[in-house]
Order: structure tokens, then sequence, then C-alpha cells
């Protein structure tokens, strides 16, 4: 670099960008960056890729891997390196010796910067490019969303801006490991605050947040106003911490005397450029912070920021769904889930074979955004509802389909619901909750009779039982446990024809609570 | 090479050690010299701020979760311990360092074992300091849990040391130790992975210890890589 920089002295005037393309290269060449990479390879290996190629194949579920896995990753070599680099001329004690070439000090700083984080951000891309890749390969809808790669990028270089210029204000050999574990801390504690969403600008801009619903930008698009604001936080962060390498004369600075007066002597369009750069810098942090803290919180609708925030953007995005099944109940979901759709299908041949043609059997399956349920839905845990004339099983993928898809739950979940509404009915309802304080929901977990013929029934097509809602059901149901099981086991053993031929005959019975446990064959 | 590294450990006035008590005197000064010149005091210092944030993050709860989770943070402090051990390896002398006598390797595996015994102290000594069971302030992994981690960290980190060099060796224990974070959040338990498991787990302290061996065995016989830049 030195010898450059002395080459381009001695050639007179030399035309500045391609003297900084070269520095710039050597930079990139040099970069100690290099040897974080197989450690930073095998971490993107063990942990986001394996946990994208677990999720259901989605795009914007697949999609937040990149911000809530990888780029955390890349953070500690991201900051390590960067402040490594920032430290190297106060470390090496040749800051002196460096004073005397002819470009100051910020922008050879800058050119090691650059080459520092070229590195960084090629490594984020490939990686966040590896899981798109593989997305694509499975995913049937949709295509890969811009905005967590951008958030991500621009946060990372705010880490390497950051931790630089920590390096270059406090050189040794110890800055890079502290500097590094100092930024995952803060890091951890940012990703704390967005996963407890307890609300304020921290948890906004935190880049690591929760994992959000399967039907995440699927029915209705994301809003980028989160990433938006964090985009300008981080880069108000980027300038303001290069604007803080070019005045502080631990640095090699112009200084902060006279930073203010344009025209003061000594470097002075430097001293204007700085102090331009830091004050743009701090400006962009200080509106980004301020916006992240107008964020409305919403689980089902994300987050939005009122000021950012288009309502077009709420528009239901137009789809057409893929159907399966046989003519007499037909099952329809979106197609992002087009994968799943047979599996969906064959988890209700079972309880439909039992139900079907009963009252209130539902006569086809159609999956809807997760937003246009009932919340007491959620509540119970459950999927979706049977409502509507002729009787319409509405679903969600939301629950049904864990992060780690697992088959025997898919179905049992479908299953439940569907046998739950038919025999029981509406799974519960929303109550004010006594002394004030709005409204919980209360499950409609059947009388006795209704639960023994609905576990029966469950068990008879190999499914779980239906949640009892745990200690807080009636201490009378608690005490004939034993019973229900027992009529339950009953109707479970009978033929599947008998079992139908008594539903058919006594269904209106059970449904209005005139059977007793007795009576249940 | 830093050439104001090697200015500032040669610079001890050199006192002539009296006939009586020369070799543990000479034995003494050399040691002191090889601190100095591995920056062990400032290490220290790092290691107490280690101790120190340790204490801070258990007494004000800045950490997510409970159980296992409950330990990201402190792993994230005993990593932070181990990288500045290992930091320690480099060698500001550069290669001729390797011809100056027998008692080097002694000198190398005696830095390492004294700073992670400090290591376990310091951050054993934030922790008690922190402890308040009735008010859930505990460290959940105990003193047990910081040796198993701080000893395994700083076994990659030696390790790493022989291909890096010493200056650049913390990114061994810094990158495992991001391994285990996401082993602990995911509820990986891997063999290799002990700092995602108990502390009591026998596997995880067998897996710990014999990083640790290997990683001081090979440190203490051929000494961090020097390279070419003297870094």
């Amino acid at each position: 670099m030195t010898a450059a920089v002395a080459g381009g002295a001695l050639r007179g005037r030399p035309r500045s960008s391609p003297l900084v393309a070269r520095i710039l290269r050597m930079e990139i060449r040099h970069s100690a960056f290099v040897w974080g990479l197989p450690l930073l390879a095998v971490l993107f290996l063990y942990d986001p890729f394996r946990t994208a190629v677990g999720y259901p194949d989605l795009w914007p579920l697949r999609a937040t891997v990149v911000l809530n896995k990888f780029w955390p990753d890349c953070v500690p070599f991201a900051a390590g390196f960067s402040a490594w680099a920032g430290s190297r001329e106060g470390r090496r004690r040749v800051r002196d010796l460096l004073a005397t070439t002819a470009r100051p000090a910020w922008t050879r700083q800058l050119c090691s910067f650059a080459g520092t984080l070229a590195w960084v951000l090629a490594a984020f891309l490939a990686g966040a490019t590896a899981v798109y890749v593989k997305t694509a390969t499975a995913a049937t809808w949709g295509g890969p969303p811009v905005w967590p790669v951008v958030a991500g990028a621009v946060a990372l270089a705010a880490v390497c801006a950051l931790a630089f210029t920590l390096g270059a204000l406090l050189p040794g050999r110890f800055t890079a490991p502290i500097v590094a574990v100092g930024i995952m801390v803060v890091v951890l504690e940012a990703f704390r605050v967005s996963v407890n969403q307890s609300g304020g600008p921290v948890g906004v801009l935190s880049p690591d947040g929760v994992v959000p619903s399967n039907d995440s930008g699927l029915f209705y698009p994301v809003a980028p106003d989160v990433s938006i604001v964090q985009v300008i936080f981080f880069a108000g962060a980027v300038l303001g911490a290069i604007g803080l390498l070019g005045l502080s004369p631990r640095t090699g600075g112009v200084g902060w005397r006279g930073a203010l007066a344009a025209a003061s002597a000594g470097g002075a369009r430097l001293r204007t450029v700085a102090t331009a750069v830091f004050a743009a810098g701090v400006a962009l942090a200080v509106i980004g912070f301020g916006l992240a803290g107008t964020a409305k919180m919403s689980v089902i609708e994300g987050t939005q920021i009122p000021l950012l925030h288009d309502s077009a953007a709420d528009r239901p995005i137009p789809y057409t769904p893929v159907c399966g099944g046989s003519a007499s109940f037909r099952v329809c979901v979106h197609p992002a889930y087009r994968s799943y759709l047979g599996q969906t299908v064959k988890s209700f041949d079972l309880v439909m074979s039992e139900l079907a043609g009963l009252p209130g059997a539902p006569v086809r399956a159609v999956e809807v955004a997760d937003r246009t349920l009932p919340a007491m839905v959620f509540g119970q845990g459950g999927d979706g509802v049977v409502a509507g004339t002729p009787p319409v099983y509405a679903f969600t993928m939301d629950n049904a389909l864990a992060l780690i898809p697992d088959p025997t739950q898919f179905a049992d979940s479908f299953e439940q619901d569907v046998a739950h509404a038919v025999i029981v009915g509406p799974i519960g309802r929303m109550v004010p909750v006594p002394g004030g304080g709005g409204e919980q929901f209360q499950p409609d977990l059947g009388n006795p009779a209704q639960q023994a013929v609905l576990n029966g029934l469950l068990k008879a097509i190999g499914s779980q039982p239906y949640p009892n809602g745990g200690p807080g059901q009636p201490q009378a149901q608690i005490a004939q446990q034993a019973q229900m099981a027992a009529a339950a086991a009953r109707f479970a053993a009978l033929p599947a024809a008998t079992r139908h031929a008594w539903l058919v005959a006594n269904l209106a019975a059970l449904k209005a609570g005139h059977l007793t446990l007795p009576q249940i064959p | 090479m830093s050439p104001a590294d090697s200015a500032s450990a040669t610079r001890t006035r050199y006192v002539a050690p009296s006939a009586a008590g020369s070799a543990w005197l000479a034995g003494a000064h050399l040691t002191w010299l090889h601190l100095r010149s591995r920056q062990v005091p400032g290490a220290l210092a790092a290691l107490a701020g280690c101790a120190v944030v340790l204490w801070t993050a258990l007494t004000f709860h800045w950490w997510h979760g409970a159980g296992l989770a409950a330990t990201e943070l402190p792993m994230l402090i005993e990593g932070c311990a181990a990288a500045i051990i290992v930091v320690t390896a480099h060698n500001p002398f550069g290669e001729p360092e390797r011809a100056t006598g027998r008692w080097l390797p002694f000198l190398r595996l005696g830095t390492a074992l004294a700073l992670c015994g400090a290591a376990i102290g310091l951050l054993a000594l934030g922790a008690a300091a922190a402890y308040r069971p009735q008010a859930s302030v505990y460290l959940l992994s105990g003193v047990l849990g910081i040796a198993e981690n701080v000893m395994g960290f700083a076994g990659v980190g030696l390790i790493c040391s022989l291909v890096t060099g010493g200056l650049l060796a913390w990114t061994g224990p810094l990158a495992y130790m991001a391994i285990c974070q996401f082993a602990l959040v995911a509820s990986y338990s891997e063999p290799l992975t002990w700092a995602a498991r108990p502390a009591t787990d026998r596997g995880g302290w067998i897996a710990a210890t014999v990083v640790f061996a290997i990683g001081l065995a090979v440190f203490t016989v051929r000494g961090p890589r020097v390279r070419p830049s003297g870094e």
C-alpha cells in the first residue's frame, strides 16, 4: 500500500479513481477475512442452510433464514475482521510513517474498510443466494424477497463500519475479539427485545427477530416498512461511523476543532466532507430510530410503520387455488402449498368417510388467510372452522404445518377440527374477562357424551384425542374421565358402518345434549 | 512482527542477579519478559472486564429464555475470554525466538494454563458477586460450565493458532462458539457441541477436556504459526 501510494506520488498527481481502485484491489487481496470464510461456510451449512431446508418450502418463510440465522452468523466475523483491519495501523504502530504519504488517512482507511466490507458482503450474498437457489428448486409459488437481503447487507455494513472505527480508535491485539463479542452481545440483546415483542424501536431495528407465520407474504404482501426503517437506521450508522473515522485525531483524522467552519485551515475540504458525512449519518440514524418508535405490532399483519405504510399494500394478492380430492369433497389450497395438497387431501379421507352425509358435515375444505379466521381458532390451537351453508371447512396452514413439518400432526389437527365441528359444534366463544379487561376465549369441549363420541371417532381413525383444555375444564368432567375413556373405547371398537348408522340416528340428540354416557353403544 | 512490541519487551532494565539466587531470579525475569511480550497484563485486564460484564449480565437479566437458553450470554463471555487467552499466543519476535532455548515450550504451556486458570477464576468471581438465588440471579451452568467452556474454547483457539498465527487465533473460539450458540437455540446435541449441553454432561466434559489437552499439547510443542508479515 505504501509503495503504491509513493509510486503514485512520484508520477505527479494521478487520477484518484485508478489509484483508489488499485489500493482497494490490494486490500481485497490481502484481507484477513479469507481466514474466516471456511469457518463461516461451516457455520452456514450447520445452521442457516440446514434450517432453511427443514422449513416448509415457502419463499417468505425460508427467506427469513437470511436475517434470522445467517445474518447473526456473519456478525462476529464481520465485526472481528473489520476491527482487525481498522486497528492495523495502530497495532503495527506505523501511523506516523503513513502520515507522510500523499493521501489522507481517511482515504487509506476507507479503502481498507471497503476491502473488508467487500468480502463480508460477498459472503453474505453468497449464503443468501444458496438459500434462495435451494428454495427455488422446491417452492411452487412466489419469488425471492429482496428486502431481507438489502436490510441484512446494510446492517452488516453498519456492523463493519462500527467495528472498523472502534478498531481504529482502540488499536490492539485484543480489540478484534472484544469488539466482535461486544457487538454480538448487542445483537443478542436486540433479538431478545424483538422476540419479547415488548415494543420500542430496538426490537423493530433488530434484523434478527421472530419467525413469521406460514401465511406471511402469501395472501397479503409483506409490508417493507420495517426493512426500510432498518435500512435508514443502519445507513445512518455507516455514515456516522465513517464520518467519525475522518474526524477523530486518534484515527489520523482531521480533528474536531473547527469542524463546523468550512474554511478553517488544515484539511478544510476533508473536514467539511467528514463533518457532513457524520452529520448526515447521525441524522439518518435518529430518523430511523424515531420511525421505529412509531411501529405498530400485530401478530397477524406484522409490524407496520404508519408514516411509511402504503395502505395499497394491504390488498390481497390474487391467486388461483389448486384443488384436489374427490367430487364429493374437494380440498383447495393456496398454490404456494401445492406440494402439500396430496397430504392435505389424504388428511380428510378418513374423517370424511366417517362423517359424510351427517348434518353439519363440511362439503369441501378451503384454505384461507390466517387473518380472515376468528382469533379463537388460534386460541384453541386449531386450524380452522366449519361455517356457512352448505358447510365449508375454512382452514389455515399456520398451525397445521409446523416449522419442521410432521405428517402425523398435520392430519390430526384437521381431523380434530372437523369431527369437533360436526359432533360438538363451534370450538368455543369469546367471553368477557371477569372484572373487566377485554375478552378471553372459552373453549366448548362438549358434554361428557359428546367428548366420548368425539374421542371414540378420532381413536377409530387413528387420530389423537381432542385437546381437553387442560386444567381449565370443569371438575365434574375431570371426575368422569375414566367413564368417558371407556365409552370412547366402546364407540371406537364398533364397526365403521354401525358407528355411522348410530350417528345418523342420534347426532341431533347428541348435539342437543340429550344423550348421556351410558347411552353410547 | 511489531517493532514496538519487541522494544517494549526488551526495554526493561536488566539487573544482574546475585550469585546465590541467580537461577531463580533469571527464571523469574525470563518469565516476566515472556509474559510482557505476550501482553499478559493487558489480557488479565480484559479478562477482568469479561468478569464485570458477566456480573452485569447476571444482575440485570441480559438474556432471553430460561433453561439452557439462559446460558447463551454467559457462553458469549466465556468465548470472549478464550479468544483473549489465545491471542496472547502471538510472539512479537518472529521465528528467531524459537532458537532462544529449551524453556520456550514450558513458558508457552505455563502462560496458557495460567491464563485459563485466571479466566475461570475471574469469571467465577463475577458470577459469585452477582449470586442472589432468592431473586433468581445466578449462573445456571455454575463454575463447572465456565471451566468447561473456557478450557474447550481455548483448546479450539490454541489449535487454530497453529494455522492462523496467534493474532488471528480468536477466529477459532468465536466461530466454534457461534456454532454452539445455534446448537443451543435449535436444541441440537451433537457430541462436539459440548457447550450446548448441560455443564454436568460427562460426554461434554470429555470432549472439552480432550480438545483442550490436544490444543495445549500441540501449542506447547510447536507454538503458534509465525507468518512472514509478523502477524
